[in-house]
């Protein structure tokens, strides 16, 4: 090849790029309503081809839009639909975009999504130490993917619904369902954690009291009690004060000490928590608000403290539900039929707790080795499942994007119910082939690259001008 | 002059001008070059410039080279022979010799060269005159010279910069370059360091000698640039670098309680600088600074483990009816780096009541110089150490490692104990009954009249049956013997008393532990002090059990035995055998003398006492330390980092690592093997990605569980 | 299975529990037992069970028991399943309380426990005699109570000032005494009617200290 011909070549090549680059430009205001495949069979949204598409999808649409708001005038009851299959549930920017629509397209969705009543709730646990409740709605049987920023967190098939206890999580929760190619996500983001109030302890001095306000304390709960170990002589846990809301999260009743039962029902009705737990809940005076009737008593079973269910190795009451009760955990263990160890309720504006076992300062110290962990987890969990916590700060990233924490039900409030719920995605993809022709895909990239397409004609330009002049011609 | 001449004189001309255009072309092609390295030095400064950034210089460099081999040609199109002509006649005023001083130009040659242009031949003499001027011109000038000058001249400049940018490239290439690049990445600018681009080059590679304690007999190594090692404690650790010394260096031990960091102070050497460090028993992080780029440098500290000592001989407690007799005394030790001492160390306590006396005596010492694994033998002999009864001496196997401080502790074996037994012992309660000696002395009976019993029944065929009868009741008497021998040791522990069975039976109305119905033994419930209720691991069903299942089976077999019927007895004499065994298997375990029983009564000392107690505070127990959240959000940065900067996101997790072995180690396990996968060795089937999944979920206590109606997290 | 309301499940007494070693002579103060349990009916309202257990060191029926009371006179050296178990038992928030009996100059009972005890749960200390455990029934403004056999001169013929400890998370864990009160309340409950002041009056601080910390 000889110097003409190579600048020949670059001169070529320029002159395409600036030509290419014209073209692009010129597709953009014009868009050619004839060729716009809205207008043929419903436009598969898969995210992959919605991400692939991009500016192509996005500018027909607006082109189909801007076209029927302009058909709209002259004859007002002619209607432009917008026919798509969703085999998930777009993310936010494109449910806006859809939503957009609606001012003047007829959107008209089938829904492959299977994620009707896919949702995730975040809450902080109501603890000293943190940490995050996550729950979440599947919708139906779909394995569930958890992460935030540092990756991922737990994936599990979900049935319906489902819960999370996790000690923290960086820049929000993010849930994807279904496969990776076609998921729909849910994302939350990390609430502030809630200030705990002081818990109050009723109870008399012995070896239950005081490795339960051990494990509380240890576990960063700050209790106020009074233990009486002689008519005179008192050991005062704390401050004690007054019960009541504004500075006691819960009331733990640990044995049938003597207790003020009008204060403390008031304090539950108020919404305060109430824990009563092993002979406590044989209080006569605390019968309005106990969840359950007491019938008799379970032995323990010798050595279970030593296995994987150590409190089949502490000694329970038997007991039958009062209405209204929640059964939270039943011990099935070694039992025809399964004994609810905790028992919940809602007084007034609180919650009462009971729960079975008797001196489960044993747990601590005659179980494994992680049976005082376990002990301590134990009891701040009960203490977390009544206590009042005053609601955390709104944190605003997650009020930027609302419809996040339930996509599926954002899709619905932009665009309407589906009109063909539950079709097969599969078919669908058969019977609707992408429409992305080969000028829009060269198109989007000629969009996507028009600064390296400049760049090519400049250097195209510069490199023929150079040989020329250095060869002597003009 | 002839044609030939003025043809020659055409062609020199021609050959300067030809020679002036490569010049002009050598020095466009030495730019070009230059512009090149330029673009080198301008990536080097920067450290991995981004794609943008190179297109651009490339762009740059590419429109210099253009620019400037386009201006080369313009102006070779302008060196004309005309031109040329003129130039080398300049050059008569420049390189004129003192043979010829300089003249004005005479422009011969010019005209000559314009004439001769004119006429368009070059090859013959118009003006023969005007040829001999322009030779004698061109006899005057020393061209050679002059063209050396003006390519000296022009392309001087161009070589001189090529030589200097590929200079400073080689060395910074020589300089392992890589290495400091990557160091530079691994650690952000500490707030308060120096601004990038101060005068002090950054932190680069360093060199690190290991150097274990003498006692050790570990050889010293040498780990060339590494950021994590792991030593004994004690090490010497020398770090060593190039350039000026490290102004901030920070030393922090590594603990649950993070400490103040403490200033170590680099020292120089030779052209570079040097850092001493030695490792104590916790690990530790050290921080250099220079230039504006810190450095971690973690130290693994492991302790030195104290000996292993266990004493085989004796292998039992024992009570010993004299002080007298030799024993021999064996322990196998052991050491991970060497042994200095071992012995046998003795207490031997005496006295009673509330006088006792204590001494301590050595046996068997002996030194060692390095050795790892050894036996200790020594013989005790009781009758040279003036034992009395009632005398105890402890016996234990100690032994000293190689560890060079005064203050450190030794690595000891069990104790056993012999006790001289006083005469009144056995008269009295508190007697400890020695089991071995009773329970071996039945076991050997036991098997003696076991094989008495399979004899007669394999000559039993061959027998009258009154012969088998009177044998066999004769081994039943032996037996019955046998048997009251071990109900004795029974009721002499169980109830403290030394009585035969025949005294006691079930119902007598005194207690003792055991229960005699039907000729066989049971525990009874209420008997040894409440020690029934304990569950199965009571020191004194250990230890009786055994023994009343011998009993009863002894009972059993007697019984068969008196009936003639050896063939039906062999199985429960077996029984008892085994039942002996068992017992004498637990041998450590035995009774020492009752105390008096003192029961309260506790109503009727209820609040009986004058004073009263006081109102007081309890002081609150404080929350144990919990830093999961703060960790798990170290290996969010960090995985986030491993994206960007691997160097750096392998430091936080080498140092997030070492703070936590000590409290969490599923998470540490767990980030070692995500740390092994970024130093690219041996990893396990695990990947990275797994592994921190896995990290992080030690951290987060992760429970799941079904959503309930209630809107609390349910028990764990 | 029993209904409710029944005497069949009481509220558990509090149990003494005395230390039961392979070495040594673990039984040396056979009364003190009966004697606290009785100062504690005494002056408090705690339930307590009439009679005080004695428990093996080497089992984990000690675990029932988290304050334990451990004395003796000859040398102390613990089996590897006795200091297991007690590492443990401390771990878990036991009280070991450690009297030593001997109360002589360098005794062997004083030096091998104290070694022993350094073993399992760490270096004692001297426990402040401003330390809650003098506050938290009776009040001994001077610390720990002298005992008779200090002022008489038996033994290593010194007052001991202080008791020593071992803390975790600033609650005893070891509580070790010099003082041999196992000799001054070794005997019979009955006899404290003789006594113008009690010398038991310790043994109710240190029972309250280990049931409310």
């Amino acid at each position: 090849m000889n110097r003409v011909t190579s600048e020949r070549l670059l001169r070529t090549v320029g002159v395409s790029a600036l030509l290419l680059a014209w073209w692009a430009s010129y597709r953009v205001p014009v868009p050619s309503i004839s060729a716009c495949p809205l207008r043929g069979p419903a436009l598969l949204w898969s995210d992959s081809s919605a991400r692939a598409l991009g500016d192509s999808v996005r500018t027909r649409i607006i082109a189909a839009s801007h076209q029927a708001h302009m058909a709209r005038a002259p004859d007002a009851t002619r209607a432009t639909t917008l026919p798509l299959v969703l085999p998930m549930v777009p993310a936010q920017v494109q449910r806006a975009l859809l939503g957009a629509l609606r001012y003047s397209l007829a959107p008209v969705w089938i829904d492959s999504t299977r994620a009707r009543g896919f949702a995730l709730a975040l809450a902080p646990v109501v603890s000293p130490q943190g940490g995050l409740a996550v729950r979440i709605s599947a919708g139906s049987l779909a394995p569930i993917v958890i992460t935030d920023a540092g990756g991922v967190i737990d994936s599990v098939r979900v049935g319906n619904a489902m819960s999370w206890r996790l000690a923290s999580a960086t820049d929000g929760v993010t849930a994807r369902r279904g496969n990776r190619r076609d998921a729909s996500r849910a994302w939350v983001a990390v609430p502030e954690a809630i200030r705990v109030k002081r818990l109050y302890l009723f109870a008399n001095p012995g070896w239950e009291a005081k490795f339960v306000v051990a494990a509380l304390e240890e576990q960063g709960w700050s209790v106020d009690g009074a233990l009486r170990a002689a008519p005179a002589t008192i050991v005062t846990i704390g401050a004690p004060q007054r019960l009541d809301t504004a500075r006691y999260a819960a009331a733990l009743v640990l044995d049938s000490t003597a207790v003020d039962a009008g204060t403390i029902t008031r304090f539950v009705r108020q919404g305060g928590g109430l824990v009563l737990a092993g002979d406590a809940l044989r209080i006569p005076s605390l019968a309005t608000v106990r969840p359950l009737r007491i019938t008799g008593l379970r032995g323990a079973v010798p050595g279970a403290l030593l296995t994987a269910s150590p409190r089949r190795g502490l000694q329970a009451w038997e007991v039958s539900l009062a209405q209204p009760a929640t059964v939270l955990d039943v011990d099935s263990g070694g039992h025809a039929h399964a004994d609810p160890v905790l028992i919940a309720r809602r007084v007034g504006a609180g919650r009462v707790l009971a729960s079975v076992y008797r001196e489960s300062w044993r747990w601590r110290m005659e179980g494994s080795d992680d049976g005082a962990d376990a002990h301590r987890r134990w009891w701040t969990s009960l203490v977390g499942m009544v206590a009042y916590g005053s609601p955390p700060i709104r944190s605003s990233a997650g009020a930027l994007l609302p419809g996040d924490a339930a996509p599926y039900a954002d899709l619905v409030a932009r665009l309407g119910a589906a009109t063909a719920p539950d079709a097969p995605p599969r078919a669908a993809t058969a019977a609707t082939p992408p429409a992305v022709g080969v000028t829009d895909w060269i198109s989007d990239r000629v969009h996507a690259w028009t600064g390296l397409l400049y760049v090519m004609a400049a250097l195209a330009f510069l490199m023929e001008w150079g040989s020329r002049r250095l060869r002597g011609a003009r | 002059m002839s044609d030939a001449g003025a043809s020659r004189l055409f062609g020199f001309v021609v050959r300067v001008k030809q020679q002036l255009i490569a010049v002009l072309y050598w020095r466009a092609l030495l730019m070009s070059v230059g512009a090149l390295l330029a673009m080198m030095l301008v990536r080097l400064a920067f450290h991995r410039p981004s794609t943008t950034r190179t297109a651009v210089l490339l762009l740059a460099v590419f429109c210099f080279i253009i620019a400037a081999i386009s201006r080369a040609g313009r102006h070779a199109r302008s060196v004309t022979p005309i031109r040329s002509a003129l130039w080398i006649e300049e050059q008569e005023a420049v390189t004129a010799t003192p043979r010829h001083a300089p003249t004005a130009p005479s422009f011969a040659l010019v005209t000559f060269i314009e004439e001769a242009l004119r006429h368009g031949d070059e090859s013959s003499s118009h003006n023969a005159l005007l040829t001999a001027r322009a030779t004698e011109t061109l006899q005057r000038i020393d061209i050679d010279s002059a063209l050396e000058q003006v390519t000296t001249r022009r392309l001087r400049g161009p070589l001189v910069f090529i030589a200097g940018a590929a200079v400073v490239l080689v060395v910074a290439h020589l300089v392992p370059f890589a290495q400091m690049s990557r160091t530079v990445a691994s650690r952000a600018a500490a707030p308060g360091d120096a601004p990038a681009g101060t005068a002090i080059a950054p932190l680069g590679a360093w060199r690190i000698s290991v150097d274990p304690p003498a006692y050790s007999r570990i050889p010293s190594r040498s780990l060339g640039d590494v950021s994590i090692v792991t030593v004994l404690s004690g090490t010497v650790v020398r770090l060593r670098g190039d350039g000026p010394v490290p102004s901030d260096v920070e030393l922090r031990t590594i603990a649950a309680d993070s400490a103040v960091p403490r200033v170590v102070v680099a020292q120089p050497d030779g052209n570079g600088w040097q850092l001493r460090l030695v490792a104590d028993e916790r690990s530790s992080e050290v921080r250099i600074a220079r230039g504006g780029r810190t450095r971690l440098l973690l130290l693994e500290s492991h302790a030195d483990s104290l000996p292993v000592v266990v004493l085989e001989r004796p292998s039992r407690d024992s009570v010993l009816r004299t002080a007298s007799g030799r024993y021999p005394l064996v322990a196998s030790v052991h050491d991970d780096l060497g042994l200095r001492e071992a012995r046998f160390e003795l207490i031997i306590s005496s006295g009673e009541g509330e006088r006792f006396t204590a001494k301590t005596v050595t046996v068997g010492a002996r030194r060692y110089a390095g050795t790892t694994r050894t036996d200790v033998r020594a013989t005790l002999n009781l009758a040279e150490m003036q034992l009395r009864p009632g005398d105890i001496v402890h016996l234990r196997a100690v032994a000293r490692d190689a560890h060079p401080r005064g203050s450190r502790e030794l690595g000891t074996s069990e104790t056993r104990t012999f006790r001289i037994a006083r005469p009144a012992d056995y008269d009295s309660v508190a007697v400890e009954p020695a089991p071995p000696p009773e329970v071996d002395k039945s076991l050997l009976s036991q098997r003696m009249l076991l094989r008495l019993a399979e004899k007669l029944e394999q000559r039993r065929s061959r027998m009258a049956r009154p012969a088998v009868l009177s044998e066999s009741q004769r081994l039943a008497r032996d037996q019955a013997r046998l048997r009251q021998s071990v109900g004795d040791v029974v009721f002499q522990r169980l109830s403290g008393e030394s009585s035969a069975e025949h005294s006691h039976f079930a119902g007598d109305g005194h207690e003792h532990g055991v229960a005699l119905t039907g000729g066989k033994l049971a525990l009874s419930a209420g008997g040894v002090r409440g020690m029934i209720e304990e569950g199965n691991d009571s020191p004194v069903i250990a230890i009786n059990q055994p023994l009343l299942e011998a009993y009863n089976a002894m009972w059993d077999a007697g019984r068969e035995l008196e009936q003639g019927e050896p063939r039906a007895a062999i199985p429960h004499m077996r029984l008892a055998l085994a039942a002996i065994e068992r017992a004498r298997a637990a041998t450590r375990v035995y009774l020492r003398g009752k105390p008096p029983t003192v029961i309260v009564d506790v109503a009727k000392v209820r609040m009986a006492g004058k004073d009263t107690g006081q109102t007081n505070q309890r002081r609150s127990r404080e929350a144990l330390t919990r830093r999961n959240a703060e960790r798990d959000a170290r290996v969010v940065r960090a995985a986030q980092l491993l994206k960007t900067n691997v160097e750096a996101a392998r430091d936080s997790l080498a140092l997030l690592r070492l703070e936590s072995v000590g409290d969490a180690p599923g998470f540490a396990a767990a980030l070692d093997v995500v740390l092994q996968h970024l130093a690219g060795t041996e990893a396990p089937s695990e990947t990275a990605t797994e592994a921190l999944i896995r990290a992080r979920r030690a951290l987060s206590g992760m429970s799941r569980g079904p959503l309930t109606s209630w809107s609390r997290p349910g028990p764990p | 299975m029993v209904t409710p309301g029944s005497a069949v499940t009481p509220r558990q007494p509090f149990v003494f529990a005395t230390a039961q070693y392979e070495s040594g002579d673990w039984d040396s103060a056979p009364l003190v037992p009966a004697n606290v349990i009785d100062s504690i009916a005494r002056y408090t309202t705690l339930p307590v069970a009439p009679q005080g257990m004695s428990v093996s060191l080497a089992s984990e029926a000690i675990f029932q028991y988290p304050l334990l009371y451990l004395t003796g006179h000859l040398p102390v050296r613990f089996t590897t399943r006795e200091a297991d178990v007690l590492r443990r038992y401390l771990d878990r928030g036991g009280l070991l309380f450690v009297d030593d009996h001997n109360h002589d100059v360098d005794g062997a009972f004083h030096k091998t426990v104290r070694e022993e005890i350094r073993r399992v749960a760490g270096s004692l200390a001297p426990l402040p005699n401003r330390h809650e455990l003098y506050r938290c029934f009776f009040v001994f403004e001077n610390g720990p109570p002298t005992t008779s056999h200090e002022m008489n001169g038996w033994g290593d013929n010194l007052v001991h000032e202080q008791l020593d400890a071992v803390l975790r998370n600033n609650r005893i864990a070891v509580l070790y005494s010099n003082k041999d009160y196992s000799s001054e309340w070794s005997f019979h409950p009955d006899n404290k009617r003789f006594l113008s002041i009690d010398n038991t009056k310790f043994a109710v601080n240190l029972v309250v200290y280990a049931l409310t910390r």
